[in-house]
């Protein structure tokens, strides 16, 4: 229940792949092709954003490069917008526990913008992002002389699973703006959304303050689960950005074979809309509650959330100390007991007791983990009370 | 006779010489006046003049100094990375956006450039639409290990030993499989080098790899120039020893190059050699005596298709010089006409090496089902040795024998080798003068008319003139393209026989007129001056028409006239 996938459509999409993959194949599929990802497949990309984002623009299929996987797309964005030992804005926790690494290439720091757990005033909820701390953490990296580049935002976000208001999301285009940041925005669990909360797009904000300077980042992992295809997407009206990015896309281009399949997956809009997305949602929703429920059952606290494959779980009160030791303590002795989850600190997190956990699975696979889990916060539990 | 031979020759020679003074600052420092002129005898140092200096080493400009764009949305890596530039990919640009089709596209752009083998789609499609080849199991579609799936890494350790002829079976753990051929160039780079380092190659090379090694990296190839001229014990043209590598490792040396790694390429890309493993024993024992790394790029291992070529991989060795600094690859893109399908593997038993190379693959993933069709493909052995090997060796044969008879009917001189998809053609007598601009020009005449061939620059080649043309290809896109090149190169050479006759009536009218030195210090009165380029193309033309050269030697002019060759000698010596 740590790695991040979708198991709980397999069956679905097998299904309708299986049926695409039987079919003929063409010549160009073992040839070289366009480093950028072959015109059809970026035209049917392009219409699939255009429609799923709801964008005031249509998507032009020029604006779009294909690579092998987002985070492939990150490096090379990474690689061209910044020079060796730049930062980037992200407010954590993020999934940026992974972004160092994806930094091997480019050898960026990230400067955490750390959101906290109490709202404070003037925050909706816990782990709220707001423009006064984009502000001070700029602060902070000025003083310890790092050049921020850029801003990078999850949205829907990762490991919280919660959804940037329209407002926020413009606010912190504005801010980036004023200081010449590009925007990174990583929305790739924009299908994954389990309850009805209204989700907004970038593409569909009707101002963007510096179009220039945005880049947009999907993938096929994540909303379709097939992390295993290796199909990720970068959309940016940059054209520099884009020649410098297309130059290094022959390290990640997306097979030809692939690009055909997912060509043919895109163009049924019937399956994608009516059966895919509706079952995907029904079963991440039914997963979400419950695993909700029965990390509530156990005392364990989750934050509402309403994206993603996962949710965010409070452990500080089994943690025989407020420390990160604790929260590995913890971990160590969950991962004894067969259940691996993730915990916060590999989120950049700034408070122990944070733990993020898969519910992307059958029903089955997640009581059994819920009564592994049981066990173990059992034994913490009282482990804490004999302290306390 | 020689009389007028004389004056012709002297006559484009001043030419030249004042086109020079034309073009530079006022003290050039020439000798002025009429009375040397005339009692000149030839330059011999001009007359064994080389051909035009040899190329930069890395064939982008020099970004960090002066970047050809700067854009302000990118970091000055960015900016480098943007404006490199290659050949390759202006011929492959041009290609892509004017594919020659029969039925489609009759007049579009026919690419013998791009080495891809497209004689064996039926049947690898025929294998690959197989029912064995179409699993969805639940780990192909998740996050795989991203050193390749164990059971694809079982199975090219498995096909290596086989067709490598390895001694003792190789071990999965020693190979990692990832996106193709450059991604490996490009991970290796990163990690035995750091920004700045060099590799050495032998030049001409596949020029990809400089765009492979810099772009994240920024690590630059230090080239072993060979020519094409056999000096001492060559053998062959462009021959590579250990006594170039070693000079070019010093030369490297002097100019604070640190140089960490040498690539070899087995068979060779472009000139098609296959190596002796005596010759690669030799090239192994050099670089662990510098300690180097060997990146040894096997990648046209099977697709050498005469018995009597000899290919030996280095696994196939009893015993490496260094084991930890060798590090073999090999991807499906040549040998099974696969490029597209992007995979790529490492073998190597060097642990921190591929741990390394392991933290950059995630970047290089292949997809589960990919992974799952290769290994299917390379555990058919039945198919690849009674279906594939067989059959495509001998189209390969086949469609070889077609260029080269081609070639040989043109008078072209190639290298005749067995192995790969190309030939390394030798088209310096239809460049004007030797120069690259010349090639270049004539690269893009070949474009304009329609078949794409990757000129030597592409190549990093040091001497202008030579092409790479590919053969593997269906017979009717050959004599398409053949036909479109012999076009070409009939109109050159009847633009230089024209220009010949030009230039020589244009000298003979000046030799008619009473004072030379009007020629020297006028050059503008002329209507068309013909170029500095032109001029030394005709006199080249002129020494190899006639023996003048070998009756009038220096030694000769310094017995006949000593007072004069004293002044003379005086005044070159500034």
């Amino acid at each position: 229940m740590g790695l991040s996938e979708n198991k709980i459509c397999y069956d679905v999409i097998a299904e309708r792949v299986s049926k695409i993959i039987m079919g003929n194949m063409e010549p160009e599929a073992l040839h070289y092709a366009d480093h950028q990802g072959i015109k059809s497949f970026r035209e049917e990309i392009a219409n699939f954003l255009t429609e799923q984002t709801a964008s005031t623009n249509p998507v032009n299929a020029d604006h779009v490069i294909v690579m092998n996987g987002c985070c492939s797309v990150f490096a090379t964005l990474a690689t061209a917008l910044f020079d060796p030992g730049d930062g980037y804005l992200i407010p954590t926790p993020s999934y940026c526990g992974v972004y160092p690494q994806m930094c091997k290439y480019a050898d960026l720091r990230p400067v955490h913008v750390p959101l906290q757990s109490k709202a404070f005033s003037g925050e909706i909820h816990a782990f709220q992002l707001t423009i006064q701390k984009l502000e001070d953490a700029l602060q902070i990296a000025r003083v310890q002389n790092i050049r921020v580049r850029a801003l990078v935002l999850l949205n829907p976000n990762n490991p919280l699973g919660t959804i940037y208001s329209q407002e926020l999301l413009l606010g912190c285009l504005q801010f980036a703006h004023r200081l010449k940041l590009h925007v990174i925005i990583d929305e790739m669990y924009m299908l994954s959304i389990h309850d009805d909360t209204p989700f907004t797009s970038v593409l569909s904000l009707k101002e963007v303050p510096d179009p220039q300077r945005l880049h947009y980042i999907w993938g096929f992992s994540k909303d379709f689960a097939m992390g295993g295809f290796r199909c990720g997407v970068l959309f940016t009206m940059n054209k520099e950005v884009k020649t410098a990015v297309t130059q290094l896309a022959v390290f990640h281009q997306c097979p030809v074979l692939v690009q055909h399949i997912l060509t043919q997956l895109l163009f049924d809009k019937d399956w994608i809309n009516c059966v895919y997305l509706v079952k995907n949602k029904k079963r991440l929703g039914e997963s979400y509650r419950l695993m909700f429920n029965g990390l509530a059952a156990l005392g364990v606290p989750v934050l509402k959330s309403s994206a993603g494959l996962f949710v965010w779980a409070d452990f500080r009160k089994f943690l025989s100390s407020p420390t990160f030791e604790a929260e590995e303590e913890l971990w160590q002795s969950l991962v004894k007991a067969k259940v691996f989850i993730s915990p916060g600190k590999s989120y950049g997190c700034c408070e122990p007791g944070w733990f993020r956990i898969v519910c992307s699975f059958p029903k089955e696979v997640i009581s059994i983990g819920g009564r592994k889990n049981q066990a173990t916060s059992m034994f913490f539990h009282g482990k804490a009370d004999n302290e306390a | 006779m020689e009389r007028e031979h004389e004056l012709r020759m002297f006559t484009v020679f001043a030419q030249m010489v004042s086109s020079l003074r034309a073009d530079s600052s006022p003290d050039f420092g020439l000798v002025h006046g009429l009375q040397m002129a005339d009692r000149w005898g030839e330059d011999s140092k001009l007359m064994k003049g080389k051909a035009s200096a040899r190329p930069p080493s890395n064939p982008s400009p020099d970004p960090d100094n002066s970047p050809e764009r700067i854009s302000p949305y990118l970091s000055k890596r960015g900016n480098r990375i943007s404006n490199f530039y290659n050949i390759m990919n202006e011929g492959y640009i041009a290609y892509v956006a004017d594919k020659y089709d029969e039925d489609k596209n009759p007049n579009g752009i026919v690419n013998l450039g791009t080495s891809e083998n497209k004689l064996c789609f039926d049947l690898l499609s025929k294998r690959l639409t197989q029912s064995d080849m179409h699993q969805i199991d639940p780990p192909l579609l998740q996050y795989p290990d991203w050193r390749g799936h164990p059971f694809i890494r079982e199975e090219f350790a498995r096909f290596f030993t086989y067709y490598c002829k390895a001694p003792a079976p190789l071990k999965p753990e020693n190979v990692i499989v990832i996106n193709g051929g450059g991604s490996l160039f490009c991970s290796l780079a990163a990690v035995l080098c750091d920004p700045g380092d060099g590799i050495l190659i032998a030049t001409p090379y596949y020029g990809a790899i400089s765009m492979h090694v810099m772009l994240y990296s920024n690590v630059r190839l230090v080239p072993v120039h060979l020519e094409s001229r056999m000096t001492g014990s060559d053998t062959r043209p462009f021959h590579l020893t250990v006594e170039r590598l070693e000079k070019s490792l010093q030369d490297a040396k002097m100019e604070d190059v640190r140089v960490r790694a040498l690539i070899l390429m087995n068979p060779h890309n472009p000139l098609a050699d296959v190596y002796s493993p005596t010759e690669m024993k030799d090239f192994l024992e050099f670089a662990k005596r510098h300690e180097l790394h060997v990146i040894v790029d096997e990648v046209y291992m099977l697709s050498v298709f005469e018995e009597t070529a000899q290919y030996h991989s280095v696994l196939s060795f009893d015993r490496l010089p260094d084991p930890q600094r060798t590090h073999v690859m090999w991807a499906l893109s040549k040998d099974f006409a696969a490029s597209g399908i992007r995979v790529g593997s490492l073998y190597t038993e060097n642990q921190d090496v591929l741990s390394a190379v392991a933290q950059l693959a995630f970047l290089h993933g292949v997809p589960g089902p990919t992974q799952h069709k290769v290994a299917q493909l390379l555990r058919d052995r039945d198919w690849i040795n009674q279906t594939f090997l067989q059959t495509n060796r001998a189209r390969l044969k086949a469609a070889h024998k077609y260029v080269t008879d081609e070639l040989k009917e043109l008078g072209i001189p190639f290298l005749n080798r067995h192995a790969a998809f190309f030939v390394w053609a030798d088209f310096r007598r239809y460049l004007k003068t030797l120069s690259f601009e010349e090639e270049l020009l004539l690269w893009r005449r070949f474009v304009n008319n329609k078949v794409l061939i990757i000129c030597g620059k592409a190549f990093e080649c040091c001497e202008p003139g030579w092409f790479r043309i590919i053969f593997s290809d269906k017979t009717y896109r050959l004599q398409l393209g053949m036909q479109r090149l012999q076009k070409v190169l009939k109109e050159v050479e009847q633009e230089m026989q024209s220009e010949d006759k030009l230039l020589l009536s244009q000298l003979d009218a000046e030799c008619k007129a009473d004072i030379v030195e009007e020629t020297v210090l006028h050059p503008s009165s002329q209507e068309k001056a013909p170029g500095l380029d032109g001029l030394i193309g005709l006199l080249k033309r002129q020494m190899q028409s006639s023996d003048w050269l070998q009756k009038h030697t220096v030694e000769q002019f310094a017995q006949d006239n000593p007072e004069v060759f004293e002044v003379f000698s005086r005044l070159a010596g500034k």
